[in-house]
């Protein structure tokens, strides 16, 4: 058993602590939240109404899947409108292609570096579009596209952004050619030295996403809760401040990270409001693709509740070696992605993909079917993106990197359903055309981000 | 892996390894060069999550594992306390604050009230016999034997061991029997109820640690005369534990020393933090740390809260701090590059991080309290006393379980469809086995070289099964390996197991982990834009294909060094077992390392083991892991005193840890210019 109710002691767990059974009392005032048609109540507060804009915002959602595409599976055939019959890999989206756009031709410069590690430079750079550093004495990236989108609009919501994933990372070993595991494992970068982490068990998340709420305390006791633990964060921060002093320039780097997490913390507490209910706390311990779905269903949620308007999965970890046996595939997939043209191989890696685009049409899906607190579906309002760290496994290029874009953020996109091949262009012109749509603008990004990219 | 990684480019793979003797490596290039004495730096370090979880046990007495929950590790080298590459995000940070809230939660709790109570029906699934059979809804214990059950504590405490028995009685004695926790007798007693209808509930009272336990009733004195007729034995309805029995909460009382009515709440409130604080951050607080802590004491007492709020938050507060989430070691002046050394603090917990992966103990506090962990003598004394705990386990789990990859089992993937036999008992003990063997090591004083060339180990019946050796009895046993061809960590079914794919073996990835985690002399990673490999119709053995795969020079100078390896133990498959034929043709078990030749894993482990590579490894693997920073260039000199020391020191696990742990590098820090 894992996650919090463990954590809150066991037989005697903490009735004062903010993780408390999400079966409360409903209240007066309801609003209808979707949730496949369930009712779902919503307790009216100030800060709701401050929560809830008049138009839908825009969300992003940056996807991340390893090693590649079997891209000849994959790619529609000529630019224009979608075919009526997609490709086999994205067969699973054929009811979605209206609200589809193909990108193919992309490239992430600052992957292609002619030394070993394009998984965790692929990784790395994946939302970041730097090159990371390779050195076992320290990291080194850039911000990331989710996190330049977090530090504009993540002060609307109660987590300025939202990372998720299903794999913390082998045990042992190297996890690509000498580069430290944090490129491998996190595509969200808060600064060139810090990853921000995912988590990955979907209770533990759920937990997170909702760990303001205690139906056993009154409004003035959550309060006080609430001081009191300002009151715990000021004083660490007073002792952080004077330790800062005493120490020399790479460890108050160090520090510095701390600082940056105590604040955001601080102000989280101080947020901390019942913005509305939440559905089912996931199970504990879900295999694989039941973590897959209900990481998307937690991220439908927090789109719901508007928790966070900023949010990226990694359904892998760069470089994975997952055998998808409940697919009948026992081989590891970067295993296979290193084909050699063998026919046995690539079938399974088409098999791969398919699953994985499948994945993705439920989020899709699951956004589309469902309404927001300002009752309009939510794939309309989005834009969520798949990629991968590279394209072809057996390759290994970032260069005609498979790029999926749904949604139309708002009318951002405004002509979706189509395939659309812009050769040799940045992929971080893709990312300033998403942040474009969130309204931030911040010039360039990346070593080769320059303009938005012309969606249209 | 290795200091001089780069020298391997220079070498083109050529067979050469580092030496460490002279640090301008073997081109001899770097003479002019050689850099100033450097024992370096290591940077503010963040406990991983082994560390968190092992300094709460052992502060608050805890067997909650928050860290768990917390994001994974960033690793470099393999190696997750690596203190550059462990970042702090804002994650991390509000992960710290709620288990600090969990944690004080449970510190804080009050009396005992749930009970857990587990009864297991005699003839039920959940409990299993030595002997005798099911009698309608109970078990008839029919000569001396047992009937047991697992019982899982939910914390230390008091647990009521209770069962309901009868007994077929006859001959002189009443039918005698016994409840038993844990493998030792709690109650014995004799049955006087001789049928169902009058059956007794006996009940004895026991002190179990949280964790599982196996309880258990057992039937003593059987007796059957045919002749008469007479027959005794003990009917058993079903086995129970419950408890804990109310008590104090002993994680409280060991924080919560003084009495709010006689002190007072805040003054009680303010002495039991401070008290916890300067544990919690390993070294006395200091005067204006005592005020902001008390403070915050103030503070929620003048906010209404009670007594326990005051200390909830203040604990909360000491477990949030930079001062417990990090190991801080403070220069004097940070902008100089000259070394100091640590203060005696530092040292303990540098000592303790590296050996128990976990805060230092009471003795080691007080021997850096008296200032007596700053001569080498000092410090080897301690080596010796925290070798002998217990919780020296962690160098196993932690130490042994990366450099030698036995943590890679818990998620080593094999095709169930190729390997059947591959499941979660043969996992079990594939990673038991290698454990063991390392712990002899940590915990015993073999010369390390055994670790390859070792003869005998220590086996149970699966293992046994796995590698064809007779067995018989049960539990783990020591035995001859030799004859089944095996011996040391190269003929460990995890070891060969970890180092081989979901479908078959690899023979570069064994030669890469003999290369890298025992030789230090890993290849440099593969040229980018490898041409695409054909499958060849007619290579039909992994060393055939491999061989295909060397035609082209690009490959050819660093494959020559791992595939050679690899080949030596081809004759173990993807799961560790023996085989004589691979693709239909005979193994063909022979190689070369370093530029001898040799046949067969016997010859490789020989040649492995009295290579002085391995030797300087060794102190490099554990050197690194010491210092939770990566080698330098710099470390060359150090190293070589270390090594000097270790093969001084028989080269036991003790003289590598004494010789390390007295070092420069270890014992000192500096600032940065």
């Amino acid at each position: 058993m894992r996650g919090w109710s463990k954590w809150m002691g066991g037989p005697r767990a903490g009735r004062t602590l903010s993780h408390g059974p999400m079966h409360r009392t409903p209240t007066s005032r309801r609003a209808f939240l979707g949730g496949a048609g369930a009712v779902i109540t919503l307790p009216f507060l100030e800060s709701v109404a401050r929560a809830l804009p008049p138009a839908p915002p825009v969300r992003l959602v940056f996807w991340f899947v390893p090693d590649g595409m079997v891209m000849d599976q994959y790619r529609p055939s000529g630019d224009g409108a979608l075919p009526a019959s997609l490709p086999r890999i994205l067969q699973p989206l054929q009811g979605l292609s209206s609200d589809l756009l193909v990108l193919s031709g992309l490239r992430n410069e600052a992957a292609m570096v002619p030394v070993a590690g394009d998984h965790a430079r692929g990784t790395g750079s994946f939302l970041t579009c730097e090159t990371v550093e390779h050195s076992t004495s320290s990291i080194h990236n850039g911000i990331s596209a989710d996190q330049v989108a977090a530090s504009a609009i993540g002060d609307q919501t109660l987590f300025r952004s939202l990372e998720l994933g299903t794999t913390g990372g082998s045990s042992v070993g190297d996890c690509d050619s000498g580069y430290s595991c944090a490129y491998t494992r996190n595509i969200s970068w808060l600064d060139a030295e810090t990853p921000n982490p995912k988590l990955t068990d979907p209770a533990l998340l759920f937990d997170r996403m909702f760990s303001g709420f205690d139906d056993q305390m009154t409004a003035a006791e959550l309060e006080r809760r609430k001081r009191w633990r300002t009151s715990v964060l000021d004083t660490v921060t007073a002792e952080a401040n004077s330790l800062h002093t005493r120490l020399s320039p790479s460890d108050q780097a160090k520090l510095d990270q701390y600082l940056t997490g105590v604040r955001e913390l601080e102000v989280r507490v101080k947020a901390e409001v019942e913005v509305c209910l939440p559905g089912e706390r996931p199970a504990s311990g879900l295999d694989y693709p039941s973590a897959c779905r209900a990481m998307s269903d937690l991220t439908v949620l927090a789109f719901q509740c508007d928790l966070t308007r900023v949010v990226t999965f990694m359904m892998e970890n760069g470089g994975s070696n997952r055998s998808f046996d409940f697919l009948g595939i026992n081989e590891g997939h970067h295993d296979l992605s290193h084909h050699l043209d063998d026919e046995g191989k690539i079938e399974k890696l088409a098999q791969i993909g398919t699953w994985e685009v499948g994945e993705f049409a439920y989020l899709l899906d699951q956004l589309r079917s469902q309404v927001d607190a300002t009752g309009a579906p939510m794939l309309e309002s989005s834009l969520c993106l798949l990629s991968s760290e590279i394209s072809d496994g057996n390759r290994h290029n970032h260069d005609d990197l498979p790029v999926l874009l749904a949604g139309r953020g708002g009318g951002y996109v405004a002509n979706p359903g189509r395939h659309k091949t812009l050769s040799g262009a940045p992929i971080a012109d893709l990312y300033l055309a998403m942040l474009d749509a969130v309204g931030v603008h911040p010039g360039g990004f990346g070593i080769d981000g320059s303009q938005p990219m012309d969606l249209s | 892996m290795g200091i001089l990684p780069a020298l391997w480019m220079g070498l083109a793979c050529s067979g050469g390894g580092l030496d460490k003797d002279s640090p301008t490596g073997p081109d001899g290039g770097l003479d002019a060069t050689t850099p100033p004495r450097d024992a370096g730096r290591v940077v503010l370090h963040r406990l991983n999550r082994t560390e968190y979880d092992n300094t709460v046990r052992d502060l608050l007495g805890t067997t909650s594992t928050p860290a768990r929950d917390f994001p994974t590790d960033d690793m470099v080298g393999g190696w997750d306390n690596i203190a550059s590459n462990l970042s702090m995000s804002p994650l991390h940070v509000e992960l710290y604050e709620l288990a600090a809230q969990a944690l004080a939660e449970e510190v804080l709790a009050g009396p005992l009230e749930d009970i857990v109570a587990i009864r297991g029906e005699a003839e039920g699934a959940d409990v299993t016999a030595t002997v005798g059979g099911p009698a309608g809804s109970a078990w008839n214990l029919w000569s001396n034997g047992s009937l047991s059950m697992t019982f899982e504590a939910p914390v230390d405490g008091t647990y009521t061991l209770s069962t309901r028995v009868w007994g077929q009685q006859g001959g002189p004695d009443l039918a005698g029997m016994a409840l038993s926790a844990v493998g030792v007798e709690v109650l014995t007693t004799d049955v006087a109820a001789s049928s169902e209808g009058t059956a007794e509930v006996i009940s004895a009272d026991v002190a179990l640690t949280a964790g599982v336990h196996t309880v258990q009733v057992s039937f003593l004195n059987d007796y059957y005369d045919p002749n008469l007729g007479e027959d005794r034995n003990l009917f058993v309805d079903w086995l129970e534990s419950a408890g804990p029995i109310a008590g104090a909460n002993p994680l409280r009382d060991r924080w919560v020393t003084c009495d709010a009515a006689d002190t007072g709440d805040d003054v009680c409130a303010k002495t039991a933090i401070e008290a916890l604080a300067s544990r919690a951050w390993r070294r006395p607080i200091t005067a204006e740390e005592v005020a902001g802590l008390s403070a915050l004491v103030d503070s929620v007492l003048a906010d209404g809260g009670t007594f326990d709020d005051a200390l909830r938050w203040g604990f909360v507060s000491v477990l949030v701090s930079p001062n417990f989430l990090y190991r801080v070691e403070i220069d004097p002046d940070p902008a100089s590059a000259e070394p100091h050394p640590l203060t005696g603090y530092e040292l303990a917990s540098r000592l303790s991080y590296f050996l128990w992966s976990s805060m230092p103990d009471d003795a080691l506090f007080d021997a850096a309290a008296r200032d007596e962990l700053s001569t080498p003598e000092q410090i080897a004394t301690q080596v010796r006393r925290m070798l002998d705990d217990p919780k020296a386990s962690a160098l196993v789990d932690n130490f042994g379980g990366q450099w030698l990859f036995i943590r890679g089992l818990d998620d080593a993937f094999k095709d169930p469809y190729l390997f059947p036999g591959f499941d979660d008992a043969l996992r079990s003990a594939m990673k038991e086995e290698t454990t063991r063997f390392f712990s002899s090591f940590v915990f015993g004083d073999r010369d390390m070289h055994e670790l390859i060339t070792a003869t005998e180990g220590e086996i149970d019946a699966i293992l046994a099964d796995h590698y064809g050796v007779p067995f018989s009895g049960t539990g783990w046993q020591g035995v001859d390996l030799a004859s089944v061809h095996r011996g040391g960590l190269l003929g460990q079914a995890g070891v060969l197991a970890v180092n081989a794919y979901a479908t078959r073996t690899s023979p570069v990835i064994r030669g890469k982990f003999v290369l890298g985690q025992l030789m230090c002399s890993e290849p440099p990673p593969p040229p980018p834009d490898i041409p695409a490999l054909e499958a060849q119709a007619d290579a039909v053995t992994i060393r055939e294909q491999l061989e295909q795969h060397r035609a082209d020079p690009v490959c050819a100078s660093c494959h020559e060094a791992m595939d050679n390896i690899g080949f030596g133990l081809e004759n173990f498959d993807a799961i560790g077992a023996w085989r004589e034929v691979d693709g239909g043709q005979p193994i063909d078990a022979s190689g070369e390392l370093f530029d001898t030749l040799f046949d067969g894993p016997q010859e490789l482990t020989a040649l492995i083991s009295t290579d002085p590579r391995f030797e300087s490894c060794i102190a490099e693997q554990a050197y690194t892991y010491a210092l939770g920073r990566m080698p330098e260039l710099t470390d060359g000199p150090f190293l070589s005193d270390i090594e000097a020391s270790f093969a001084a020191g028989g080269f036991t696990f003790e003289a590598l840890v004494t010789a390390i742990a007295t070092s420069e590098p270890f014992t000192t820090r500096r600032g940065e210019l």
